[in-house]
Formats: structure tokens, sequence, C-alpha cells
């Protein structure tokens, strides 16, 4: 089927470029984008190494291995033999390249359920105020000032150090419940805007519900940033677990983590530095992916770009 | 402006009042015994019952916050409960030095940021451009502890240029930089787009049109222009500058307020620990305000409504 011929237009290219969808033009922007691309691999390669690091390790990352050491009790260096060594082990003689592998699921898991839990809380704080607006709007947006002044690293680390038996659920949860305020700002601005609309007005006029207009009508419209804002926490959220863990107040032991093993190897820097390398690198590359992606995402959204 | 500055006072003493309700919430409120808290896991029962005693267990608990916001207002912080020291004392001891980090840790995110926006904006959409942009995410993908152990690994260890820690007019550099190096990238990205769009800016292209040279164009008419976002996020970048300053200050030994905060964490000791939070999250609170009253000073643009 064709367009109809009322209004014709110069060129067919022309044609094509107007029966884009915004989502097409979106995902077509994105593609052009090889940095953008990349950060999206790095981050479909870390998903799948999270979820596969059990089958791919090639030894366990908890067990001490009697021939893990030298005679001297010292960590090994990389043997390249991948059933055996592969990158060295660390002063307790657990298996290096193992570690790194299943370090990728607490990264992952840190990252996607904090930036879950900040989000679900300021998504939710932000349409409300912007949506209801008047005294209540007020109210949340002198909390929210006021949270966001908070250095969240430091109440992050004070909630952490008064849990006693930690998990790995407890450090994504502090991360999500004190990161809030910015996203919810960003939402009940989108939310301000978006009210406005038409479709918005008419679909109060019918009558339909405030939770419904909130989360079928405007939500989906004010997306776009949120899933930006979520991207670049997800990048900070990883970075947030590995310094919590590297001060070791992060994931309990015999949990995994990229910063854990970066603490550890600080005291062998002298001999083995590669303990302190290899995380580094994983921890750069895991966080340099989703830090692109969302970049990538916020021009490609974004409609004024590309001018 | 007298009014801008009234309410701006007033703001900042409910944040603080809202940083010290909170900090003791967490500290007092969360673990079911705060006896075992402060006196960490291993505490015999005497202790604890001490402790207690000591805390004013037995009294309601809003009079134990009255009394917890009183000591603050008076600058008491309490003790810590390893060496019995006062928390204020050792808190004052240690600021000075992370202050004094935090001042070259600036200069160096400003020294490398700077450039790196301006070049970038002058090549826009170049293939330097992208490429500075690249570096850019890479510098805040990376953790700045992790900076800073190479560059303790590479600079200090292996060339022994940089002494390995420790406190001393040589040591500030590698521990600065390291915060320096994540940092900047923001000043880079922000300099970038404020000075993309000060180009388009009329007076910008009356320079270029009147024959001024493009180099005088580029730094009188349009750089002094586009600082004025950077001096903004000076301020606002003083949380995040503190995060990097807890880590790194562990990893050189520089004994300023993140080192402090983590041998607290190390011993267990709640007190300090929530001493450290209160006296910096305060701290950075009030260098907000006194960055927002200097700006308010130098830009007449901003509104005091």
């Amino acid at each position: 089927m064709s367009l109809p011929a009322v209004n014709p237009v110069p060129t067919q290219s022309l044609a094509e470029e107007q029966i884009r969808t915004p989502l097409q033009t979106a995902v077509r922007r994105f593609l052009k984008n090889k940095l953008a691309v990349f950060g999206l691999v790095l981050v479909v390669i870390m998903i799948l190494l999270a979820i596969f690091a059990p089958s791919l390790a090639p030894m366990s990352p908890y067990t001490s291995y009697p021939d893990g050491t030298t005679m001297q009790g010292l960590p090994l260096n990389p043997t390249w033999q991948w059933h055996h060594f592969f990158l060295g082990t660390d002063a307790s003689g657990r298996d290096e390249m193992s570690m790194l592998l299943y370090g990728t699921q607490v990264s992952m898991e840190v990252g996607f359920m904090a930036t879950l839990i900040t989000l679900v809380i300021g998504v939710v704080i932000g349409l409300i105020s912007g949506y209801v607006g008047g005294m209540l709007d007020n109210v949340l947006m002198r909390i929210t000032d006021v949270v966001l002044a908070f250095p969240l690293f430091l109440f992050v680390i004070l909630l952490r150090s008064v849990v006693i038996h930690p998990t790995v659920a407890t450090v994504y949860e502090v991360i999500g419940i004190l990161g809030w305020a910015g996203i919810a700002r960003i939402t009940r601005g989108q939310t301000l805007a978006a009210r406005k609309l038409e479709y918005v007005e008419s679909a109060r006029a019918v009558g339909v519900r405030t939770p419904s207009i909130l989360f079928k009508h405007i939500f989906p419209n004010i997306m776009g940033p949120i899933v930006v804002y979520g991207t670049l926490l997800i990048a900070s959220n990883i970075l947030l677990e590995s310094a919590l863990s590297f001060l070791s107040i992060g994931v309990p032991d015999p949990t995994v983590s990229w910063g854990k093993m970066i603490n550890l190897g600080l005291s062998w820097y002298q001999t083995d530095p590669w303990l302190i390398v290899w995380p580094g690198i994983a921890i750069a590359l895991a966080t340099l992916g989703f830090n692109l992606l969302g970049d990538g995402l916020s021009d490609a959204l974004n409609p004024r770009a590309g001018e | 402006m007298g009014s801008y500055l009234v309410r701006r006072l007033f703001w900042t003493v409910i944040t603080i009042w809202a940083i010290l309700t909170v900090t003791y919430f967490i500290a007092y409120l969360v673990p079911s015994d705060p006896a075992r808290l402060i006196a960490g896991q291993h505490a015999s029962a005497a202790t604890l019952a001490s402790i207690r005693r000591a805390l004013g267990l037995n009294r309601p608990l809003w009079y134990r916050y009255l009394v917890f916001a009183n000591q603050f207002i008076h600058g008491n912080l309490g003790y810590d409960f390893i060496m019995r020291r006062t928390v204020a004392g050792q808190v004052l001891q240690a600021a000075p030095l992370t202050f004094y980090l935090a001042v070259v840790a600036v200069c160096f995110e400003l020294i490398i940021g700077i450039p790196i926006g301006i070049i970038a904006a002058v090549k826009r959409y170049s293939f330097v451009d992208n490429f500075l942009r690249f570096l850019s995410i890479l510098g805040i993908s990376m953790p700045t502890y992790w900076v800073g152990s190479m560059l303790l690994l590479l600079v200090a260890f292996k060339l022994g240029w940089l002494p390995l820690g420790g406190v001393s007019a040589s040591g500030v550099i590698l521990p600065a930089l390291s915060v320096g190096i994540t940092g900047s990238a923001f000043y880079a990205r922000i300099l970038r787009s404020s000075t993309l769009e000060t180009m388009r800016m009329d007076y910008v292209r009356t320079a270029r049109a009147k024959g001024a040279k493009e180099s005088l164009v580029l730094f009188k008419h349009t750089i002094r222009n586009s600082l004025i976002p950077v001096i903004t996020y000076l301020g606002l970048d003083l949380g995040a500058l503190l995060g990097g300053l807890i880590v790194t200050e562990t990893i050189f030994n520089w004994s300023g307020l993140g080192f402090l905060l983590n041998q607290a964490i190390g011993n267990d000791d709640g007190s300090l620990i929530m001493g450290v939070t209160l006296f910096s999250a305060s701290a950075i609170v009030i260098m907000n305000l006194v960055v927002d009253i200097v700006y308010a000073f130098l830009d007449p643009r901003v509104s005091y409504s």
C-alpha cells in the first residue's frame, strides 16, 4: 500500500524519512553512534558473563587450592592455562580468573537491583509530586532538595555499617533506598510538562482514575529520560558497590566482588601487581558499558540531537 | 538579595537538622542494640551494660534525641569507643588535611578538565571531539581508588618519583591526581556544552565580524563566559569529591577524614563513623551555601525571587 498522493512529496527519500516512527528514528540514530553500540555490546557481554559465570569459570572461586600458592605462600603468577590458574591466584590460593567471572554477578545484581529500587521510589514520588501539585508538591520537593544535599556515599556507608548480618541484598537495598532524590526531580519536571498534554486532559475529562492516568498515560510518555538516567545510575551503582566492597563494608564473604579483590590485592602490589590490575579493568569495562549506553540513549532519544 | 540570603540560610539549617536526625535514627534505631553497635560484636555483658547506662538508654527516645542534638549544637560529638578520645577532636584534626587534599584535587580536576572541554568544543563533532568524549566517559567509569592504586603502583613504586603514602608536601600529588583524573570528566563535558552555547551568542559573532583574531574571540569573549557553569558545578561537586577522597586517602595513608572513617569502619566504632558522617555532611552543606552566596554576588543574573 502506498501513501495517498494528496500531498506529493518531492523525493522518495524524504517520503521514507516522514513515515518513520519516533522509536525507529531513535533506534536508527542509536545504531549510527559507534560508541553507543560498543557500550551496548559491553553491557550484553557483562550480563551474559554474570548469567553463565558458573559454567564458564574454569575453577571454583571459593576454594583455596593447596597448589594455588608458592612454597612461600605467595600468590601465583598467570599460568595462561585455562583450567590451571589462568590469571594466577590471590594470596589465599583462589583462582583469579574464576573470581573475576563470579565478580560480574555481584556487580550486575547490585547495579540493577539498586537502580530498580531507586527508580521505583523516585518515579512514584516524582509522578505524584508533578501531577497532584499544590501543597503536596511543595512539601515533597522541599524534602527532595534536602535529601539531594546529603552526600550519598557517606550515608550509604553509615546505613550499611549498622547492619550486623549483611547479605548482597543489604548492599543494593542501602544504595537503592538512599539515592531516589535525583530521579524524583527529573520525573516531576517531565510529569509537569506531560500533565498539560491534550490526551492526558481528555483522559481526565472522561473520568479515568488518577493512578491509571499516572502509570498508563503519563509514565510511558516520560520513560525516555528515566531510562537514560537509570542506565547511567547502574554505572554509578556498580562503582558504589565496588567502593563499599573495597572499604570491606560491601558484600559479605565468601561472595566474590571486584572491589574486594582490589582491596585484598593492594597488600601485594609490590610483588603481584596483576591482582589489582584485573579487577580494576573489569570494573572499568562494566561501568564504561553502561555509561556509553546511557550516553548513546540520551542522544538517540533527544529530538534536538544531531543538529 | 537580603531575602534570598535569609531563605538560603534557613534551608541550610533545615538540611543540617535533617542530616542530624537521619544520622541519629540510622545509628541508634536500626540495630537492635546500640550498645553493641558501639562496643563491637565481641564486647562483654558488663561493658554493654555500662555503655547502656552511659548512653542513658533507659530514658525515652525523644529525650535522648534532644540530648544528642543539644550536644551537636555545642560541638560535642561524643567519644570514640576504642581510644576514648573526643570524636570532635579527632575530626577537627583530620579535617584540614582532607580540605587541603580536596583543594589540590579540584585544581587537578580543572587543569585536566578545562583544556579538554575547550578543545572538544573548538573541534566539535570531529574525531578529536569524539575521542575526548570517549576519554571523559572512560574517566568517570574508572573507580577513583583503582586509579589511585595504579598511580601508586606505577608512579610511586615502579618509577619511585613520589612517596608511597603518608602526609607530606609531595605526598598530596598522587591522591589528588587520582581524584582529578576521574573527576575532570564532568568539568570537561560541562565546559564543552557551555562553550558551544556561548559560541552561538550574538556578541561572539559581533567580535568575529569586527575582525578580532580567532584566539582573542575564543579566550576573551567565549571562554570567560562559558566558565560560569563550571563554577556552579564546583559547588555541586563537593559531595562526589568527598566520596572519592574517602577511598583515596585510605590507599595513600593520608590521615584525613576518609582515613579516619575507614579506621572507624575497621574497628566497628559506630560513634566515630557517625561523627565523621555528621561533620562531613554538614561541612558540605555549608560549603554549598558559601558557593551559592559567592555566586550570587558574582553573577547579577541569578534571580533571588
